[in-house]
């Protein structure tokens, strides 16, 4: 799958988005999510952390007062979801941004290289591949007993470059084959400058799209990992773990795990259509012959 | 054949580097059994180290990986130390029920996730297949631990019809008739089973239809319009037929997520599965047992990809061709 | 500008003013626009034309396989063995294709199910059309594959597509349209995606098929010598209509129509001294922008003030030619000195 718009036609790929009612709605959903996420914590009375009034304010059904209840510590769930917004986000980013550089960086090292390398480089890839993510995860963090918020990143972003290692891979071998990085390599262009000038730009489009749609799976997976207990550690909130907090209480007090709940369904629905969408702007299904 | 030999070797090589990888990574972490379960002050440093020695935790990383590699040789797995017993047989007691799980899980999430897909192109841009494809959509963006507290929510709390976890209900009478275990199994199966469709049917659906989709309009369907065939042999013979390769090749990708998704709903619903042991295990730092059930979890998905590529080579002979060069040209 | 005149009973297929029309993002277009002729039993005619010209799409038609967003226009008439194609029920128009009246396509590639054998392709059309079993069926394959040239048939009719030849694939396609006896051979450009050599044999093999059938064949092609070769008569098509037919030997002496002229004189011909290859200047207009007057006008040498103004009619020119131009009333017109289509 070759991208139809290389680097020059970012433009069109723009306007093509932005005639899709589909992409605007999901891309909106998400600029609205990320400004009351990053703005939020700041107006809301109460802090995430307080615990307002553990005799009379456990499990508190929502009202005018606290919009969505209060949990098993009587902390306010609105201020929460908000505070655990952020984190999930941010550790999201993060380790999408991770697993991009190096699957990308492998990806263009393997497919450029060819011959032997390729061949190493991507057995290593396929063992990535086969062993199931939350395995390795719960493998590597479990071990550790408070883990701090930098290592769950990095420990994201290392599992989960080898779905667009291989992606990027594909693509180089592709195009490298192709005419004009022969005739560049024909004007004495070097391998870092092919790679850098002339494979890059062909590989964006889908790295983008890829990157886009991992961005839900890795919420998804933190969400997760805090709610087992080995992501995000209390009492610093997150998506996951606050849901893990409602879990025992699900019959009595739903709302403290199904709000987080349908944030994350929400965020990872408009990072999905958002991917589809730019997928779309990219190379545009063709019309049926006729 | 030789492409199925290589593929089994290059499984194996896989298998290996797994293996490997993870005996490393859980060793580097710190603490060991008996750091952490035992924090008894009658328990001499000498005698954790005897107990380590008993248990083949001291020495070396290095001479540990030798040790057990020569082990792993002879089919030994090693000794459970959370579970007290070997762990081979502590897998192999998990092992069966998330096999029955997902078993189920996959027949069922590609029935119906084959026949949605298939509707939706035979009805393509009409409401039906809108009203589908949204659902789909809906339904593959949910996170699998969230929807499984949901489905256990309303099977078990709301509505109380079906049991609240576990696979089996241990109050049942070892001499109950074969009919009431039987159902006593299916009632524990159905909500995970639910959980787990759910989860994988909308994926399948959505590749399905895309397959679909793109074979309707290719020429071999016109030539057998043009042959005289009736409209739903064309769909059959021609459409569908050739639209399964993808869908199957699919499957075969998404086992890992698929075994790691069964983690979080073996939790929520209790299920003695490989899921659960494996959480246990990280817990409290089995090693042996973590590393068994890495090493399975990963051949599970080898096999499985093994056997998605084989019957996709059964049904599309290029692809069988394809394989075969490969295969010759030592790729 | 529509063709009055009632569809033959006496020919074995006859069109009387076949319109196509699509629905597209810019409108609605019409691709065939008021397409007629006859094929008698045991005749061959060539439709002839450049891309685009809605060919490919009037041999659809004659089968009734366009389907949405295209629809067949009330108004167009097709005979076929004396039954109208276009109110026929579903079941049988089907019994039709592919038994009395049966296509060869373009991409032999793409024309054939990837994951069944040729062999099963064939018989396919044999069981859905006959109560024979599979395995007569089977027999069946295997001698119409040997029947079209292909040597070793047992083993190759076990053969899937990937595993065969452009040309052989192309012959198991030949194999799939014979197999029952058709009385109407429709051949959408058989042979353009192959090679010179090939193109030859099938040719003959196709020729050689018909004739011994006594089958008529509607034989589309973009290329002249094709028609040289095979073909009794010649209808030529342009954007959407056909513009000039005529028996063949007289439509390479004589073309009327300036638009054939130009596809004559396009041809590189060995033997001659030019240097450059003459071509037709300007391009085919597109299906949504024609004009109101005759589509080639812009194109044409000898246009004048009528040509764009007024759309021409078909006219008849007696021994079974007919020319779509004005030159047919007017033929002072006719610009000595310039020849047709001649880069000047």
């Amino acid at each position: 799958m070759q991208s139809e718009a290389a680097i020059g036609d970012w433009r069109l790929v723009i306007h093509r988005l932005r005639r899709d009612a589909r992409s605007v709605a999901a891309a909106s959903v998400l600029l609205s999510v990320v400004l009351v996420v990053l703005i939020g914590p700041a107006l809301s009375p109460y802090q995430p952390f307080e615990q307002l009034d553990i005799t009379n304010l456990v499990h508190a059904r929502p009202s005018a007062l606290h919009l969505l209840g209060t949990d098993a510590y009587s902390r306010d769930v609105l201020s929460r979801v908000l505070s655990g917004g952020r984190i999930s986000l941010a550790v999201a980013l993060s380790a999408v941004f991770i697993e991009t550089v190096i699957g990308v960086l492998w990806g263009l090292t393997a497919g450029l290289a060819g011959g032997r390398t390729d061949r190493v480089m991507m057995r290593c890839v396929d063992a990535g591949m086969s062993v199931p993510r939350v395995l390795l995860l719960l493998a590597l963090l479990a071990a550790i007993s408070q883990v701090p918020v930098w290592l769950l990143v990095l420990v994201l972003g290392l599992s989960g470059w080898f779905g667009i290692a291989r992606l990027v891979r594909a693509e180089a071998r592709l195009t490298q084959a192709s005419d004009f990085v022969l005739a560049a390599r024909a004007l004495g262009a070097g391998p870092v400058r092919v790679a850098w000038g002339h494979v890059l730009p062909h590989v964006l489009g889908p790295v983008l799209v890829w990157s886009t749609l991992a961005i839900g799976q890795v919420i998804v997976l933190e969400a997760g990992l805090s709610w087992l207990g080995i992501g995000v550690q209390p009492p610093q909130a997150s998506w996951g773990n606050i849901i893990g907090d409602g879990a025992e209480f699900i019959a009595s007090a739903p709302w403290v795990s199904l709000a987080p709940g349908f944030c994350l369904v929400a965020v990872v629905l408009a990072v999905s259509a958002l991917g589809d969408g730019l997928r779309d702007a990219l190379a545009p299904r063709q019309l049926p012959r006729t | 054949m030789r492409a199925l030999i290589q593929r089994v070797w290059h499984g194996l090589v896989v298998v290996a580097i797994v293996a490997t990888a993870t005996f490393v990574l859980v060793r580097l972490a710190p603490g060991d059994p008996f750091a952490v379960a035992l924090d008894d002050a009658r328990l001499t440093p000498a005698l954790r180290a005897q107990w380590r020695e008993a248990y083949g935790l001291d020495g070396s990383v290095m001479t540990q990986y030798v040790r057990w590699l020569a082990a792993l040789l002879h089919g030994d797995l090693g000794w459970s130390v959370s579970t007290s017993q070997p762990v081979s047989s502590a897998i192999a007691n998990a092992l069966p029920n998330t096999l029955l799980l997902m078993g189920t899980a996959l027949v069922f999430s590609f029935a119906i996730g084959m026949g949605l897909g298939a509707w939706q192109a035979a009805r393509h841009n009409r409401a039906v297949d809108r009203v589908i494809g949204a659902t789909t959509l809906f339904a593959a963006a949910l996170p699998d631990f969230w929807l499984a507290l949901v489905v256990l929510l309303t099977g078990a709390y709301w509505f109380r019809v079906f049991p609240v976890g576990g696979a089996t209900d241990p109050l049942l009478p070892l001499s109950a008739s074969t009919l009431s275990i039987v159902a006593d199994r299916v009632m524990h199966l159905v909500l995970p089973v639910c959980t787990l469709v759910l989860l994988i049917a909308a994926p399948v659906a959505r590749q399905q239809r895309a397959a679909l989709l793109d074979r309707l309009q290719v020429d071999w369907v016109r030539t057998a319009r043009a042959k005289g065939l009736a409209p739903r042999q064309v769909f059959r013979r021609h459409a569908w037929r050739t639209a399964l390769g993808p869908v199957i090749t699919l499957g075969g990708l998404a086992l890992p997520a698929l075994v790691g998704g069964a983690v979080f709903v073996e939790h929520v619903f209790a299920w003695p599965g490989m899921g659960q042991l494996a959480a246990a295990a990280i817990a409290a730092r089995d090693y042996h047992l973590v590393v068994g059930c890495v090493i399975v979890g990963a051949a599970m998905v080898v096999v499985g990809s093994i056997l998605a590529d084989l019957l996709v080579n059964h049904l599309d002979p290029r692809a069988a061709a394809a394989d075969a060069d490969r295969a010759a040209a030592g790729a | 500008m529509t063709d009055t005149s009632p569809p033959s009973t006496d020919a074995l297929l006859s069109l009387r003013d076949v319109r196509v029309t699509f629905r597209t993002a810019d409108g609605l277009i019409t691709p065939v626009d008021g397409v007629s002729f006859d094929i008698m039993r045991g005749e061959t005619l060539a439709l002839v034309g450049e891309s685009g010209c809605g060919k490919s799409l009037t041999a659809l038609t004659i089968l009734r396989l366009i389907d949405a967003p295209g629809r067949i226009e009330a108004g167009s008439r097709i005979l076929f063995e004396g039954r109208d194609i276009l109110t026929l029920a579903d079941k049988e128009l089907r019994g039709i294709r592919g038994r009395q009246a049966a296509m060869i396509f373009q991409e032999p590639m793409t024309a054939l199910n990837p994951v069944y054998s040729a062999g099963e392709q064939i018989a396919e059309v044999v069981r859905t059309h006959t109560s024979d079993s599979r395995s007569t069926a089977w027999d069946k394959a295997v001698s119409m594959l040997g029947a079209v040239g292909i040597p070793s048939p047992e083993i190759r009719a076990r053969q899937f597509p990937h595993q065969l030849s452009g040309g052989m694939r192309q012959r198991v396609m030949i194999a799939m349209a014979l197999v029952l006896n058709p009385s109407l051979l429709i051949a959408d450009e058989p042979t353009t995606a192959l090679d010179v050599t090939i193109q030859a044999q099938l040719l003959d093999l196709l020729r050689d098929a018909q004739r011994a059938r006594g089958a008529s064949m509607l034989l589309i092609t973009h290329d002249l010598g094709v028609v040289a070769e095979s073909a009794q008569r010649v209808a030529v098509m342009y954007a959407g209509q056909i513009v000039e037919e005529s028996p063949v030997a007289e439509l390479f002496a004589a073309p009327q129509h300036p638009y054939t002229q130009g596809l004559m004189a396009a041809m590189p011909r060995a033997g001659t001294r030019r240097e450059r290859l003459t071509t037709i200047p300007g391009t085919v207009p597109p299906p949504g922008a024609w004009p109101s007057g005759c589509r080639f006008a812009d194109r044409c040498a000898h246009a004048w003030r009528r040509c764009t103004s007024e759309a021409p009619t078909l006219h008849q020119l007696g021994n079974g030619r007919t020319s779509r131009c004005h030159l047919v009333l007017e033929p002072e017109r006719r610009s000595a000195g310039r020849a047709a289509g001649a880069v000047a």
